[in-house]
Formats: structure tokens, sequence, C-alpha cells
């Protein structure tokens, strides 16, 4: 089996094999413009530090094997939310910062399983909370005016039961 | 290697995530692509409730993203599908979601609806436990989730009514469309207008008609909406109506529950349960007895 390498933004270089690394659809790609054959030259991931994309790499080698994504089923989109499989979601107990580094690595990788994993994490991060809960978790400033504030708060008056 | 140049000088172009040193990164270091990737997630419209609270950059993307409206309402095909046939009938109406989560419950002082909820977590089944005293609050209109269609009006735009026909047919037609929530009522005025009524009870042997016309039809197509407050307040006027001298006291505030069986034969059944201070159901608007409820 092949093996290439690829180069961090902290200059990191990483060797990884080659059926792992083309979860991301940019790698796959570049590969194959440049015909394969890159084993003598790491690939620079120029968005990606070290940490982050050892995570990545990680979340590869145990998704190697998967079978690509069915054909999108849009309306299916309703049920799908809490979804993430076991190994998924010990995978992102990470802080906070670096669950949004992986999403943005994934995002940028162009590993789409990857993303829809981290996106469905901040999600189940929103779910149940109240609005200052979630300004909390997410440390989001609220740039509400006060007097918009109390329009918002009265027009969501619904009793909670 | 120009191609490495040119992907570096792509992936410059992007942000790095400079976080700050505060404990927790903000959301705003996502890119809104991604935040609205997330938002996708959460089909609990009480989630967009919460979130439409939260910042001003949250409240545009929920209420102004056509496709996050979307997951506030269920179209009618998934219950056909979750069932396993397909009624046939080809035309798709999209309920607000707000009725997937048992009842919309209302507390009605007057004649009007002074309190509004939905049921956070299951809700609670005895009406007996219901807390006796609340404050009373009206939610002001043009609420974010409460004022909006109570059917997506996308999918409304789906039926085609038929000038032409005459009461009988219209009948004919209106049977043919019951597992489809519409039935359809000659007008006066024919063919300036048609109310819809809206099927409650599995029988519809007790249609709730619209004399108002919330549903105009133009061009043979229904093109205004109702609001889910409109169609909360109508259900209980309507239902306030049939239950003067059957121990229904304006004068006491009651406890009004409408909801929606969206899964028992794929059809859209409304029903409205008024219950009394003393937490005994009045009578529910089907016309069945309190004892004949399951």
């Amino acid at each position: 089996m092949s093996t290439i390498k690829l180069l961090s933004s902290d200059n990191a270089e990483l060797a990884v094999d080659k059926e792992v690394a083309e979860r991301s659809i940019l790698i796959k790609n570049m590969l194959e413009d440049v015909g394969g054959d890159m084993s003598d030259q790491a690939i620079p991931i120029p968005n990606v530090n070290e940490a982050v994309l050892r995570k990545v790499i990680e979340w590869c080698e145990h998704h190697k094997s998967d079978p690509p994504p069915p054909a999108d089923e849009d309306s299916d989109s309703r049920k799908k939310s809490t979804d993430i499989e076991e190994w998924d979601q010990k995978f992102m107990q990470v802080d906070q910062e670096m669950l949004f580094e992986i999403i943005l690595a994934a995002n940028y990788l162009d590993i789409k399983p990857l993303l829809d994993v981290g996106c469905k994490t901040v999600a189940n991060m929103i779910k149940g909370k109240s609005p200052e809960e979630i300004r909390k978790t997410f440390n989001i400033q609220n740039d509400f005016t006060p007097e918009e504030e109390d329009q918002i708060r009265r027009e969501n008056e619904w009793a909670e039961e | 290697m120009f191609l490495w140049n040119r992907i570096r000088d792509l992936t410059m172009q992007q942000p790095t995530t400079d976080t700050t040193p505060s404990t927790a990164p903000p959301t705003s270091n996502l890119p809104p692509e991604i935040l609205l990737e997330v938002f996708h997630q959460l089909v609990d419209v009480r989630d967009h409730i919460a979130a439409v609270q939260v910042c001003r950059l949250w409240r545009s993307f929920l209420l102004e993203t056509t496709t996050l409206r979307a997951l506030r309402y269920i179209p009618y095909q998934d219950f056909d599908r979750k069932l396993g046939f397909g009624t046939g009938i080809g035309k798709s109406v999209a309920l607000h979601s707000i009725f997937d989560y048992g009842a919309l419950k209302c507390r009605v002082f007057d004649g009007k609806i002074v309190k509004w909820s939905i049921p956070r977590a299951t809700p609670i089944p005895n009406p007996g436990d219901r807390p006796q005293k609340v404050p009373h609050c009206v939610i002001p209109q043009g609420s974010p989730i409460l004022d909006e269609p109570l059917f997506a009006p996308e999918h409304i735009h789906d039926i085609v009514l038929d000038y032409e026909m005459d009461e009988e047919q219209l009948d004919k037609l209106a049977l043919g469309y019951e597992s489809a929530l519409c039935m359809l009522e000659v007008d006066a005025e024919k063919g300036a207008s048609i109310p819809i009524r809206i099927s409650m009870g599995m029988l519809h042997y007790d249609v709730l008609q619209w004399d108002e016309h919330k549903y105009l039809v133009l061009d043979g197509k229904i093109n205004t909406v109702i609001t889910i407050r409109e169609f909360a307040e109508r259900l209980v006027e309507r239902t306030e109506e049939k239950l003067k001298g059957r121990g229904y006291d304006a004068a006491m505030e009651h406890n009004v529950e409408i909801s929606c069986d969206m899964n028992q034969m794929a059809r859209f059944m409304f029903s409205v349960d008024v219950f009394h201070p003393d937490g005994k159901l009045v009578r529910d608007a089907n016309g069945m007895p309190a004892f004949n409820r399951p």
C-alpha cells in the first residue's frame, strides 16, 4: 500500500496511507491531478495544524472502509439529527476549540461525513438549551438592544410546562 | 508544482481561526455556511424558538433561510412514507411542526387566548396536575414562530381547485381530499373564493368552516395563508360557541389543548380539548363526551 506525506501548517510531516488520505476529496482530487505519484513530496495542508491533522487522520483511518454515502435523500433530514455512531461520539469528545478546528479542517479538506458528524455534535450542544445557556456554551455576545430584547422575550413567551 | 502553489494561494485567502484566549471560542469562528449546516440539524421547533433569541445572526439565519424554515414544516408525504403506503393523491401539504410534540396548549379566558405553551418534554397526561394560576401573557403579533403560516405556503400552492364544479361534484372531490386534510366548499360568491374546511375527527362529521376568506383562491390556486395563531384563535372561538351551556363558563380560565394526530391513517386530524379549571375535560370538540375518550 502506498503512503503519502502531508505537511501541516506548523510544518509537521505526517505519513499516511494513500487510501486513508483519500477520504479527503481535496487530497484525492489533487492526487488524481498529479497522476498519483506523490511518494517523495509532502502535500501542504496550510490551513490545518499538526494536532488537528492528526485527529482528522485518526478519523479517516477508522472510517477508511466506509461505504460511500448513499445518494442524498434530503427529505430524510428531519430524523437524522441525533444519530451519531458511538465511535464518532467518543472521537468528538474534545474541547470546543478543537471541535471547531476539526469542522473547519473537514470543510477545507472536503470530508463530508466528518463535517456532518461535527455539525451534528455542535447541534446537539444547542438542543434543549435556553437562549442564555446557548450564549454561554458558545461564548456568543447578546447583540440585541434592550428594546429588541424585550420585544423578543415577549414574542417568545411560551409557557414552560 | 504550480498546483500546490495555487492551492496554497486559495487557502491563504481563508481567514485562519485565530481563537481568543477565552475558554470557549465563539461560534462566530465558524463560517456562515458551517453555522447553517449546524442549524440544519435542528429539527425541533422548540430549539428554533430558543435559537432565534440568541443573537442577530442566529435570528436572521433561522427566520430568513428558506431551507431552515422548511424544517419547521412536516410534509404530508413523510407520513405517507412512514406508514409504508401512498395515498395516490399526489398533492402535498406541509403542516407546521409546532403540532409535533403533543398538543399546542393555550389558556383561554373570556374568549381569548391569554397564554400559549408547547410541551417542553413529554406532555403530562393528567390534566388534574395543571397549575391553577399562571400569569397572562399575550404574545405580540409578529412572533417568529406563532405567526408563521400553519401550512407551508409553497405546499399549499399545490392544491388546484376547479371553479366550474357544482356543489355535488365538490363534495365528491372533498371526499377524495379527505386524507390530504382539505375539504372544499362552494362559496356564495361562486368562483370568487372557496373557503376551506378542516376535517376534525375521524368521521369528519364535525367540520370547521371558515367564514372568513383566509384562503383565497385565485387562478385556481390557494394563495393566501393562515397563521398558527389565527388558526388556534379561530378554533378556540368555534369550540367555545359549541360548549356554551355545557358546563363551559367564559368567565373562568380554561385550558385548551389543540392537537393534530398526524400518524393514524396518514391524515391530519385536529382535535380541541377543553379542560375546566378543576381539570376535567369539558367535552371535546368532536362532540364526544369526556368518558368516550380513550
